[in-house]
């Protein structure tokens, strides 16, 4: 109350801000509220303090650290945080250019002041040791063994003239340090965690993305200012000692990466164009259409410079290879071509890498040694040429599709009823959607709905019956291969219309199901985006409902098999064909045809069909991504 | 048909486990600590646990941290700080608990993890300040540990990114300069046993 009291008091008795420049000549009278009032509203300072309005109209800074905000009511009031500010550096506090450097440099901008603090020697050897020449947002790809990089991670790269392995990263985390799995989700979901921004090396994210987590890194270099970059740069110093609570869907990565750099350029309104959830492929793409990228940069993973290199050798070296890397040892090292060296060396790279190799152990240590070996073989076959390789790909990621979906289909059953079906996807993607900028053989679908308008002979509607729901699924369809023997897994919780023995119901009904997917899976041919992808799953399901006929739980197990055949990114055709055996009912059969066409980047056609025991629905559907 | 469902659980159920054997293995992570000075005495939570290079064995379910002090004569004592974190294969990790050292970097101290598991610590004279040549020498070593594998590539090869840092590192600006290097750290390679071998041999040129 007394702090209101004083603000208010404030407000009435400052007709007239003086900006002095403590002890210099000289002196910025701001001759009104009215100016000042402007400015504390004005784009740039909300966008500088990250304030956004609430669903009441208030001004709220997404920042959630005390230590960010002048005055007590900073937070929420960007008036009194401007008037806090001026009153800060009027007092010439030493420290008050290095806390707040951006501010300064706004605050100065825009009323014009020539103040002469003395110089930030922190601030400076930042900016010095970072000699950031320009911005890149990195995008590390998508990596499904943690949950928080299911839909990849973004962070701000500062490009320097230096070698680019010197430069620095900008990252935005959570400190999930000390919790359990269980925390880990529930503190995302509900904001425990604290989010900061952290400046390392970038080869420490090399390392963590491309080689200990085999994920490509892109950068999108940032068409910006000298200027822009200088204000960025001093706005993230001032964010550095503070935090956000950190949201998985919302506030998290991708988003601050986007707030911070807003303050840079506040004539665009980035985080306004997210979404409820925020994805970083998402932003990737909100950076594009705004016009504000100017190159894409292409780091591959060790498994893809592996996978380049073993592609572009012939037959008779592919054998070589293979003898190499099947026992571990070759007798003709030194007359294998330069071809195989490279990738055998890309391949134990890739596979063994030597922070994995505990020497102790002898076929790790003979493995090391081999290593060793190649190298030295190889660094004896050339003269140096020195030049850089680059990698090319057009897996660019901000092409995917949109990630929400809404479909429409037409179709009819075998009781030889037309229906119409609608169906809503929250999230991300699936497997038959176009391989364009998502180069994973992945399902990944959260919130899914679908519903059934049956309709009569006439055309007329007769009922409507729930269809699917998908809380989560995922399905991850590792390539099973001598590189890499992974199994691939999965699971999917959420509803489904029943449609077997479990019930005598015509239409089915609609249950709770939950299921696990173990499995192997097999590229059989891969020529640029065309493939040819098989897979067999072991499905462990239970259902419940109280109209199962017998139990009302159903548990039930049995394969699942299939294939995907791609015809380049656009067109897919999906099969499988699944049998499951039930403690208590007849086993059920079910298979699926579904084959897709992407016309266009956001809207695709299937064709589809859907055969249950006896039951059977074919549809034609119409996919928008938005 | 029961018997047959029986069956196919136990499958998967082998399966389950075969795929995260490494990570169930008793609960247990082993890390290996070692540092620039050999048979440094190294404490956990204050107490005695063995000195440098060691091998230790941690319980990933432990919800403390796990704070180890590296102490040698005439040498200014190291903490560091070990936290559990949630990272590798998740979905298995729901069910086992997280793992320790993914969530600490380079920044505490003289600490560099240059794997998973591998710790290396960063000794330092208590009678000497660090001059630039050590802040050199203490950031190459780090570059070297943690990249060390695509740095024997490009020094192979002859070329790429991890060449050109080093090559930035040493101040070999020009071609022949940079061949001349190439040549020199090719006969290091040829050298040198170890990854820790490798990088002492790099260092006494720096």
């Amino acid at each position: 109350m007394l702090n209101k009291v004083i603000i208010f008091c404030i407000i009435l008795i400052s007709p007239a801000v003086i900006f002095t420049a403590g002890g210099k000549n000289e002196q910025i009278k701001i001759s009104s509220n009215e100016l000042l009032n402007k400015f504390a509203y004005s784009k740039e300072w909300l966008k500088l303090l990250h304030y956004k309005k609430n669903v009441f109209s208030n001004y709220k800074s997404q920042i959630d650290s005390q230590f960010f905000f002048l005055s007590l009511e900073g937070k929420t009031n960007p008036y009194d945080e401007l008037l806090q500010t001026i009153n800060f550096f009027n007092k010439n506090n030493e420290n008050a250019y290095c806390r707040f450097p951006a501010r300064y440099d706004l605050i100065k901008k825009k009323f014009n002041l020539d103040i002469k603090f003395s110089p930030c020697q922190k601030l400076d050897k930042y900016i010095n040791t970072t000699k950031t020449d320009s911005l890149s947002i990195a995008f590390s790809s998508y990596y499904i063994d943690s949950p928080v990089s299911i839909f990849g991670h973004t962070f701000t790269k500062l490009n320097s003239k230096k070698s680019e392995l010197f430069d620095y990263a900008i990252n935005f985390f959570a400190d999930v340090r000390n919790v359990n799995s269980i925390q880990y989700i529930l503190g995302g979901l509900f904001g425990n965690f604290k989010g900061y921004y952290k400046l390392l090396p970038y080869h420490y994210k090399v390392r963590e993305y491309n080689d200990y987590e085999n994920r490509d890194i892109w950068l999108y270099r940032l068409k910006l200012s000298e200027e822009q970059i200088d204000f960025f740069l001093k706005h993230n110093w001032e964010l550095m000692n503070s935090f956000y609570d950190y949201f998985f869907f919302t506030e998290n990565c991708a988003y601050h990466v986007l707030s911070a750099l807003e303050a840079a350029v506040p004539e665009y309104n980035l985080t306004d164009e997210t979404k409820s959830i925020v994805l970083p492929v998402e932003t990737l793409k909100i950076l594009v259409n705004n016009n504000l990228v100017d190159r894409i940069d292409y780091n591959p993973s060790l498994r893809n410079i592996f996978l380049q290199s073993y592609s572009s050798l012939n037959d008779n070296e592919k054998k070589d290879f293979h003898e190499v890397v099947d026992n571990n040892k070759f007798d003709r090292l030194d007359f294998i071509p330069i071809s195989v060296l490279d990738s055998a060396i890309d391949y134990y790279n890739f596979k063994y890498p030597s922070f994995h190799l505990d020497q102790k152990d002898e076929k790790q240590n003979q493995i090391f040694l081999l290593k060793q070996n190649l190298s030295q073989i190889r660094s004896n076959k050339v003269k140096p040429d020195l030049y850089e390789k680059n990698y090319t790909s057009l897996k660019y990621p901000h092409l995917i599709h949109n990630s929400n979906r809404f479909s429409i289909y037409f179709g009819r059953n075998s009781f030889q009823n037309f229906f119409i079906q609608p169906e809503f996807r929250f999230l991300f993607h699936d497997l038959n959607d176009s391989s364009q900028g998502y180069a994973v053989n992945a399902t990944i679908e959260f919130m899914k709905i679908s519903g059934q308008f049956l309709l009569s002979e006439k055309l007329l509607f007769e009922n409507f019956y729930l269809n699917e729901f998908k809380f989560l699924k995922m399905l991850n369809y590792n390539d099973f291969s001598f590189y890499q023997k992974k199994i691939s897994w999965g699971f999917d919780i959420g509803a489904s219309r029943i449609l077997d023995k479990r019930t005598d119901l015509k239409y089915g009904t609609f249950a709770p199901e939950t299921a696990l997917y173990f499995g192997l899976s097999k590229i059989f041919f891969q020529n640029q985006d065309s493939s040819f992808l098989f897979f067999c799953f072991i499905r462990l399901d239970s259902s419940y409902s109280n109209y199962f006929i017998n139990n009302k739980v159903a548990l039930g197990t049995g394969p699942e098999i299939g294939l995907k055949l791609s015809l380049g990114e656009n067109v897919n055709l999906l099969m499988f064909y699944r049998k499951l055996f039930f403690l208590d009912y007849q086993s059920y059969n079910k298979i699926e045809i579904i084959s897709r066409f992407h016309l266009i980047q956001n809207f695709a056609i299937d064709l589809k069909l859907n055969w249950i025991n006896r039951f059977y629905e074919y549809y034609l559907g119409f996919l928008f991504y938005f | 048909m029961k018997q047959l469902i029986s069956l196919l659980l136990l499958v998967v159920s082998s399966l389950v486990l075969v795929s995260c054997g490494s990570i169930v293995n008793g609960g247990k992570q082993e890390i290996s600590i070692d540092s620039n000075i050999q048979g440094v005495e190294v404490e956990l939570n204050g107490t005695k646990i063995g000195v440098t290079p060691l091998k230790y064995e941690v319980s990933r379910k432990s919800e403390e941290p796990l704070s180890f002090t590296l102490k040698k004569d005439g040498y200014t004592p190291q903490t560091v700080q070990l936290n559990s974190s949630i990272s590798g294969w998740f979905w298995g990790n729901i069910l086992i608990g997280g793992f320790f050292g993914s969530s600490t970097d380079y920044s505490t101290g003289g600490m560099y993890q240059y794997s998973p598991d591998n710790y290396f610590i960063e000794m330092q004279s208590s009678s000497a300040m660090e001059t630039e040549k050590d802040k050199k020498s203490n950031y190459l070593r780090y570059f070297v540990l943690m990249n060390y594998d695509r740095i024997q590539k490009d020094i192979s090869t002859g070329e790429g990114k991890y060449l050109d840092s080093l090559n930035e590192i040493y101040g070999k600006k020009n071609t022949a300069d940079s061949i001349e290097f190439l040549f020199y750290l090719r006969e290091v390679q040829h050298n040198s046993k170890t990854m820790m071998d490798f990088t002492n041999n790099l260092l006494t040129k720096i």
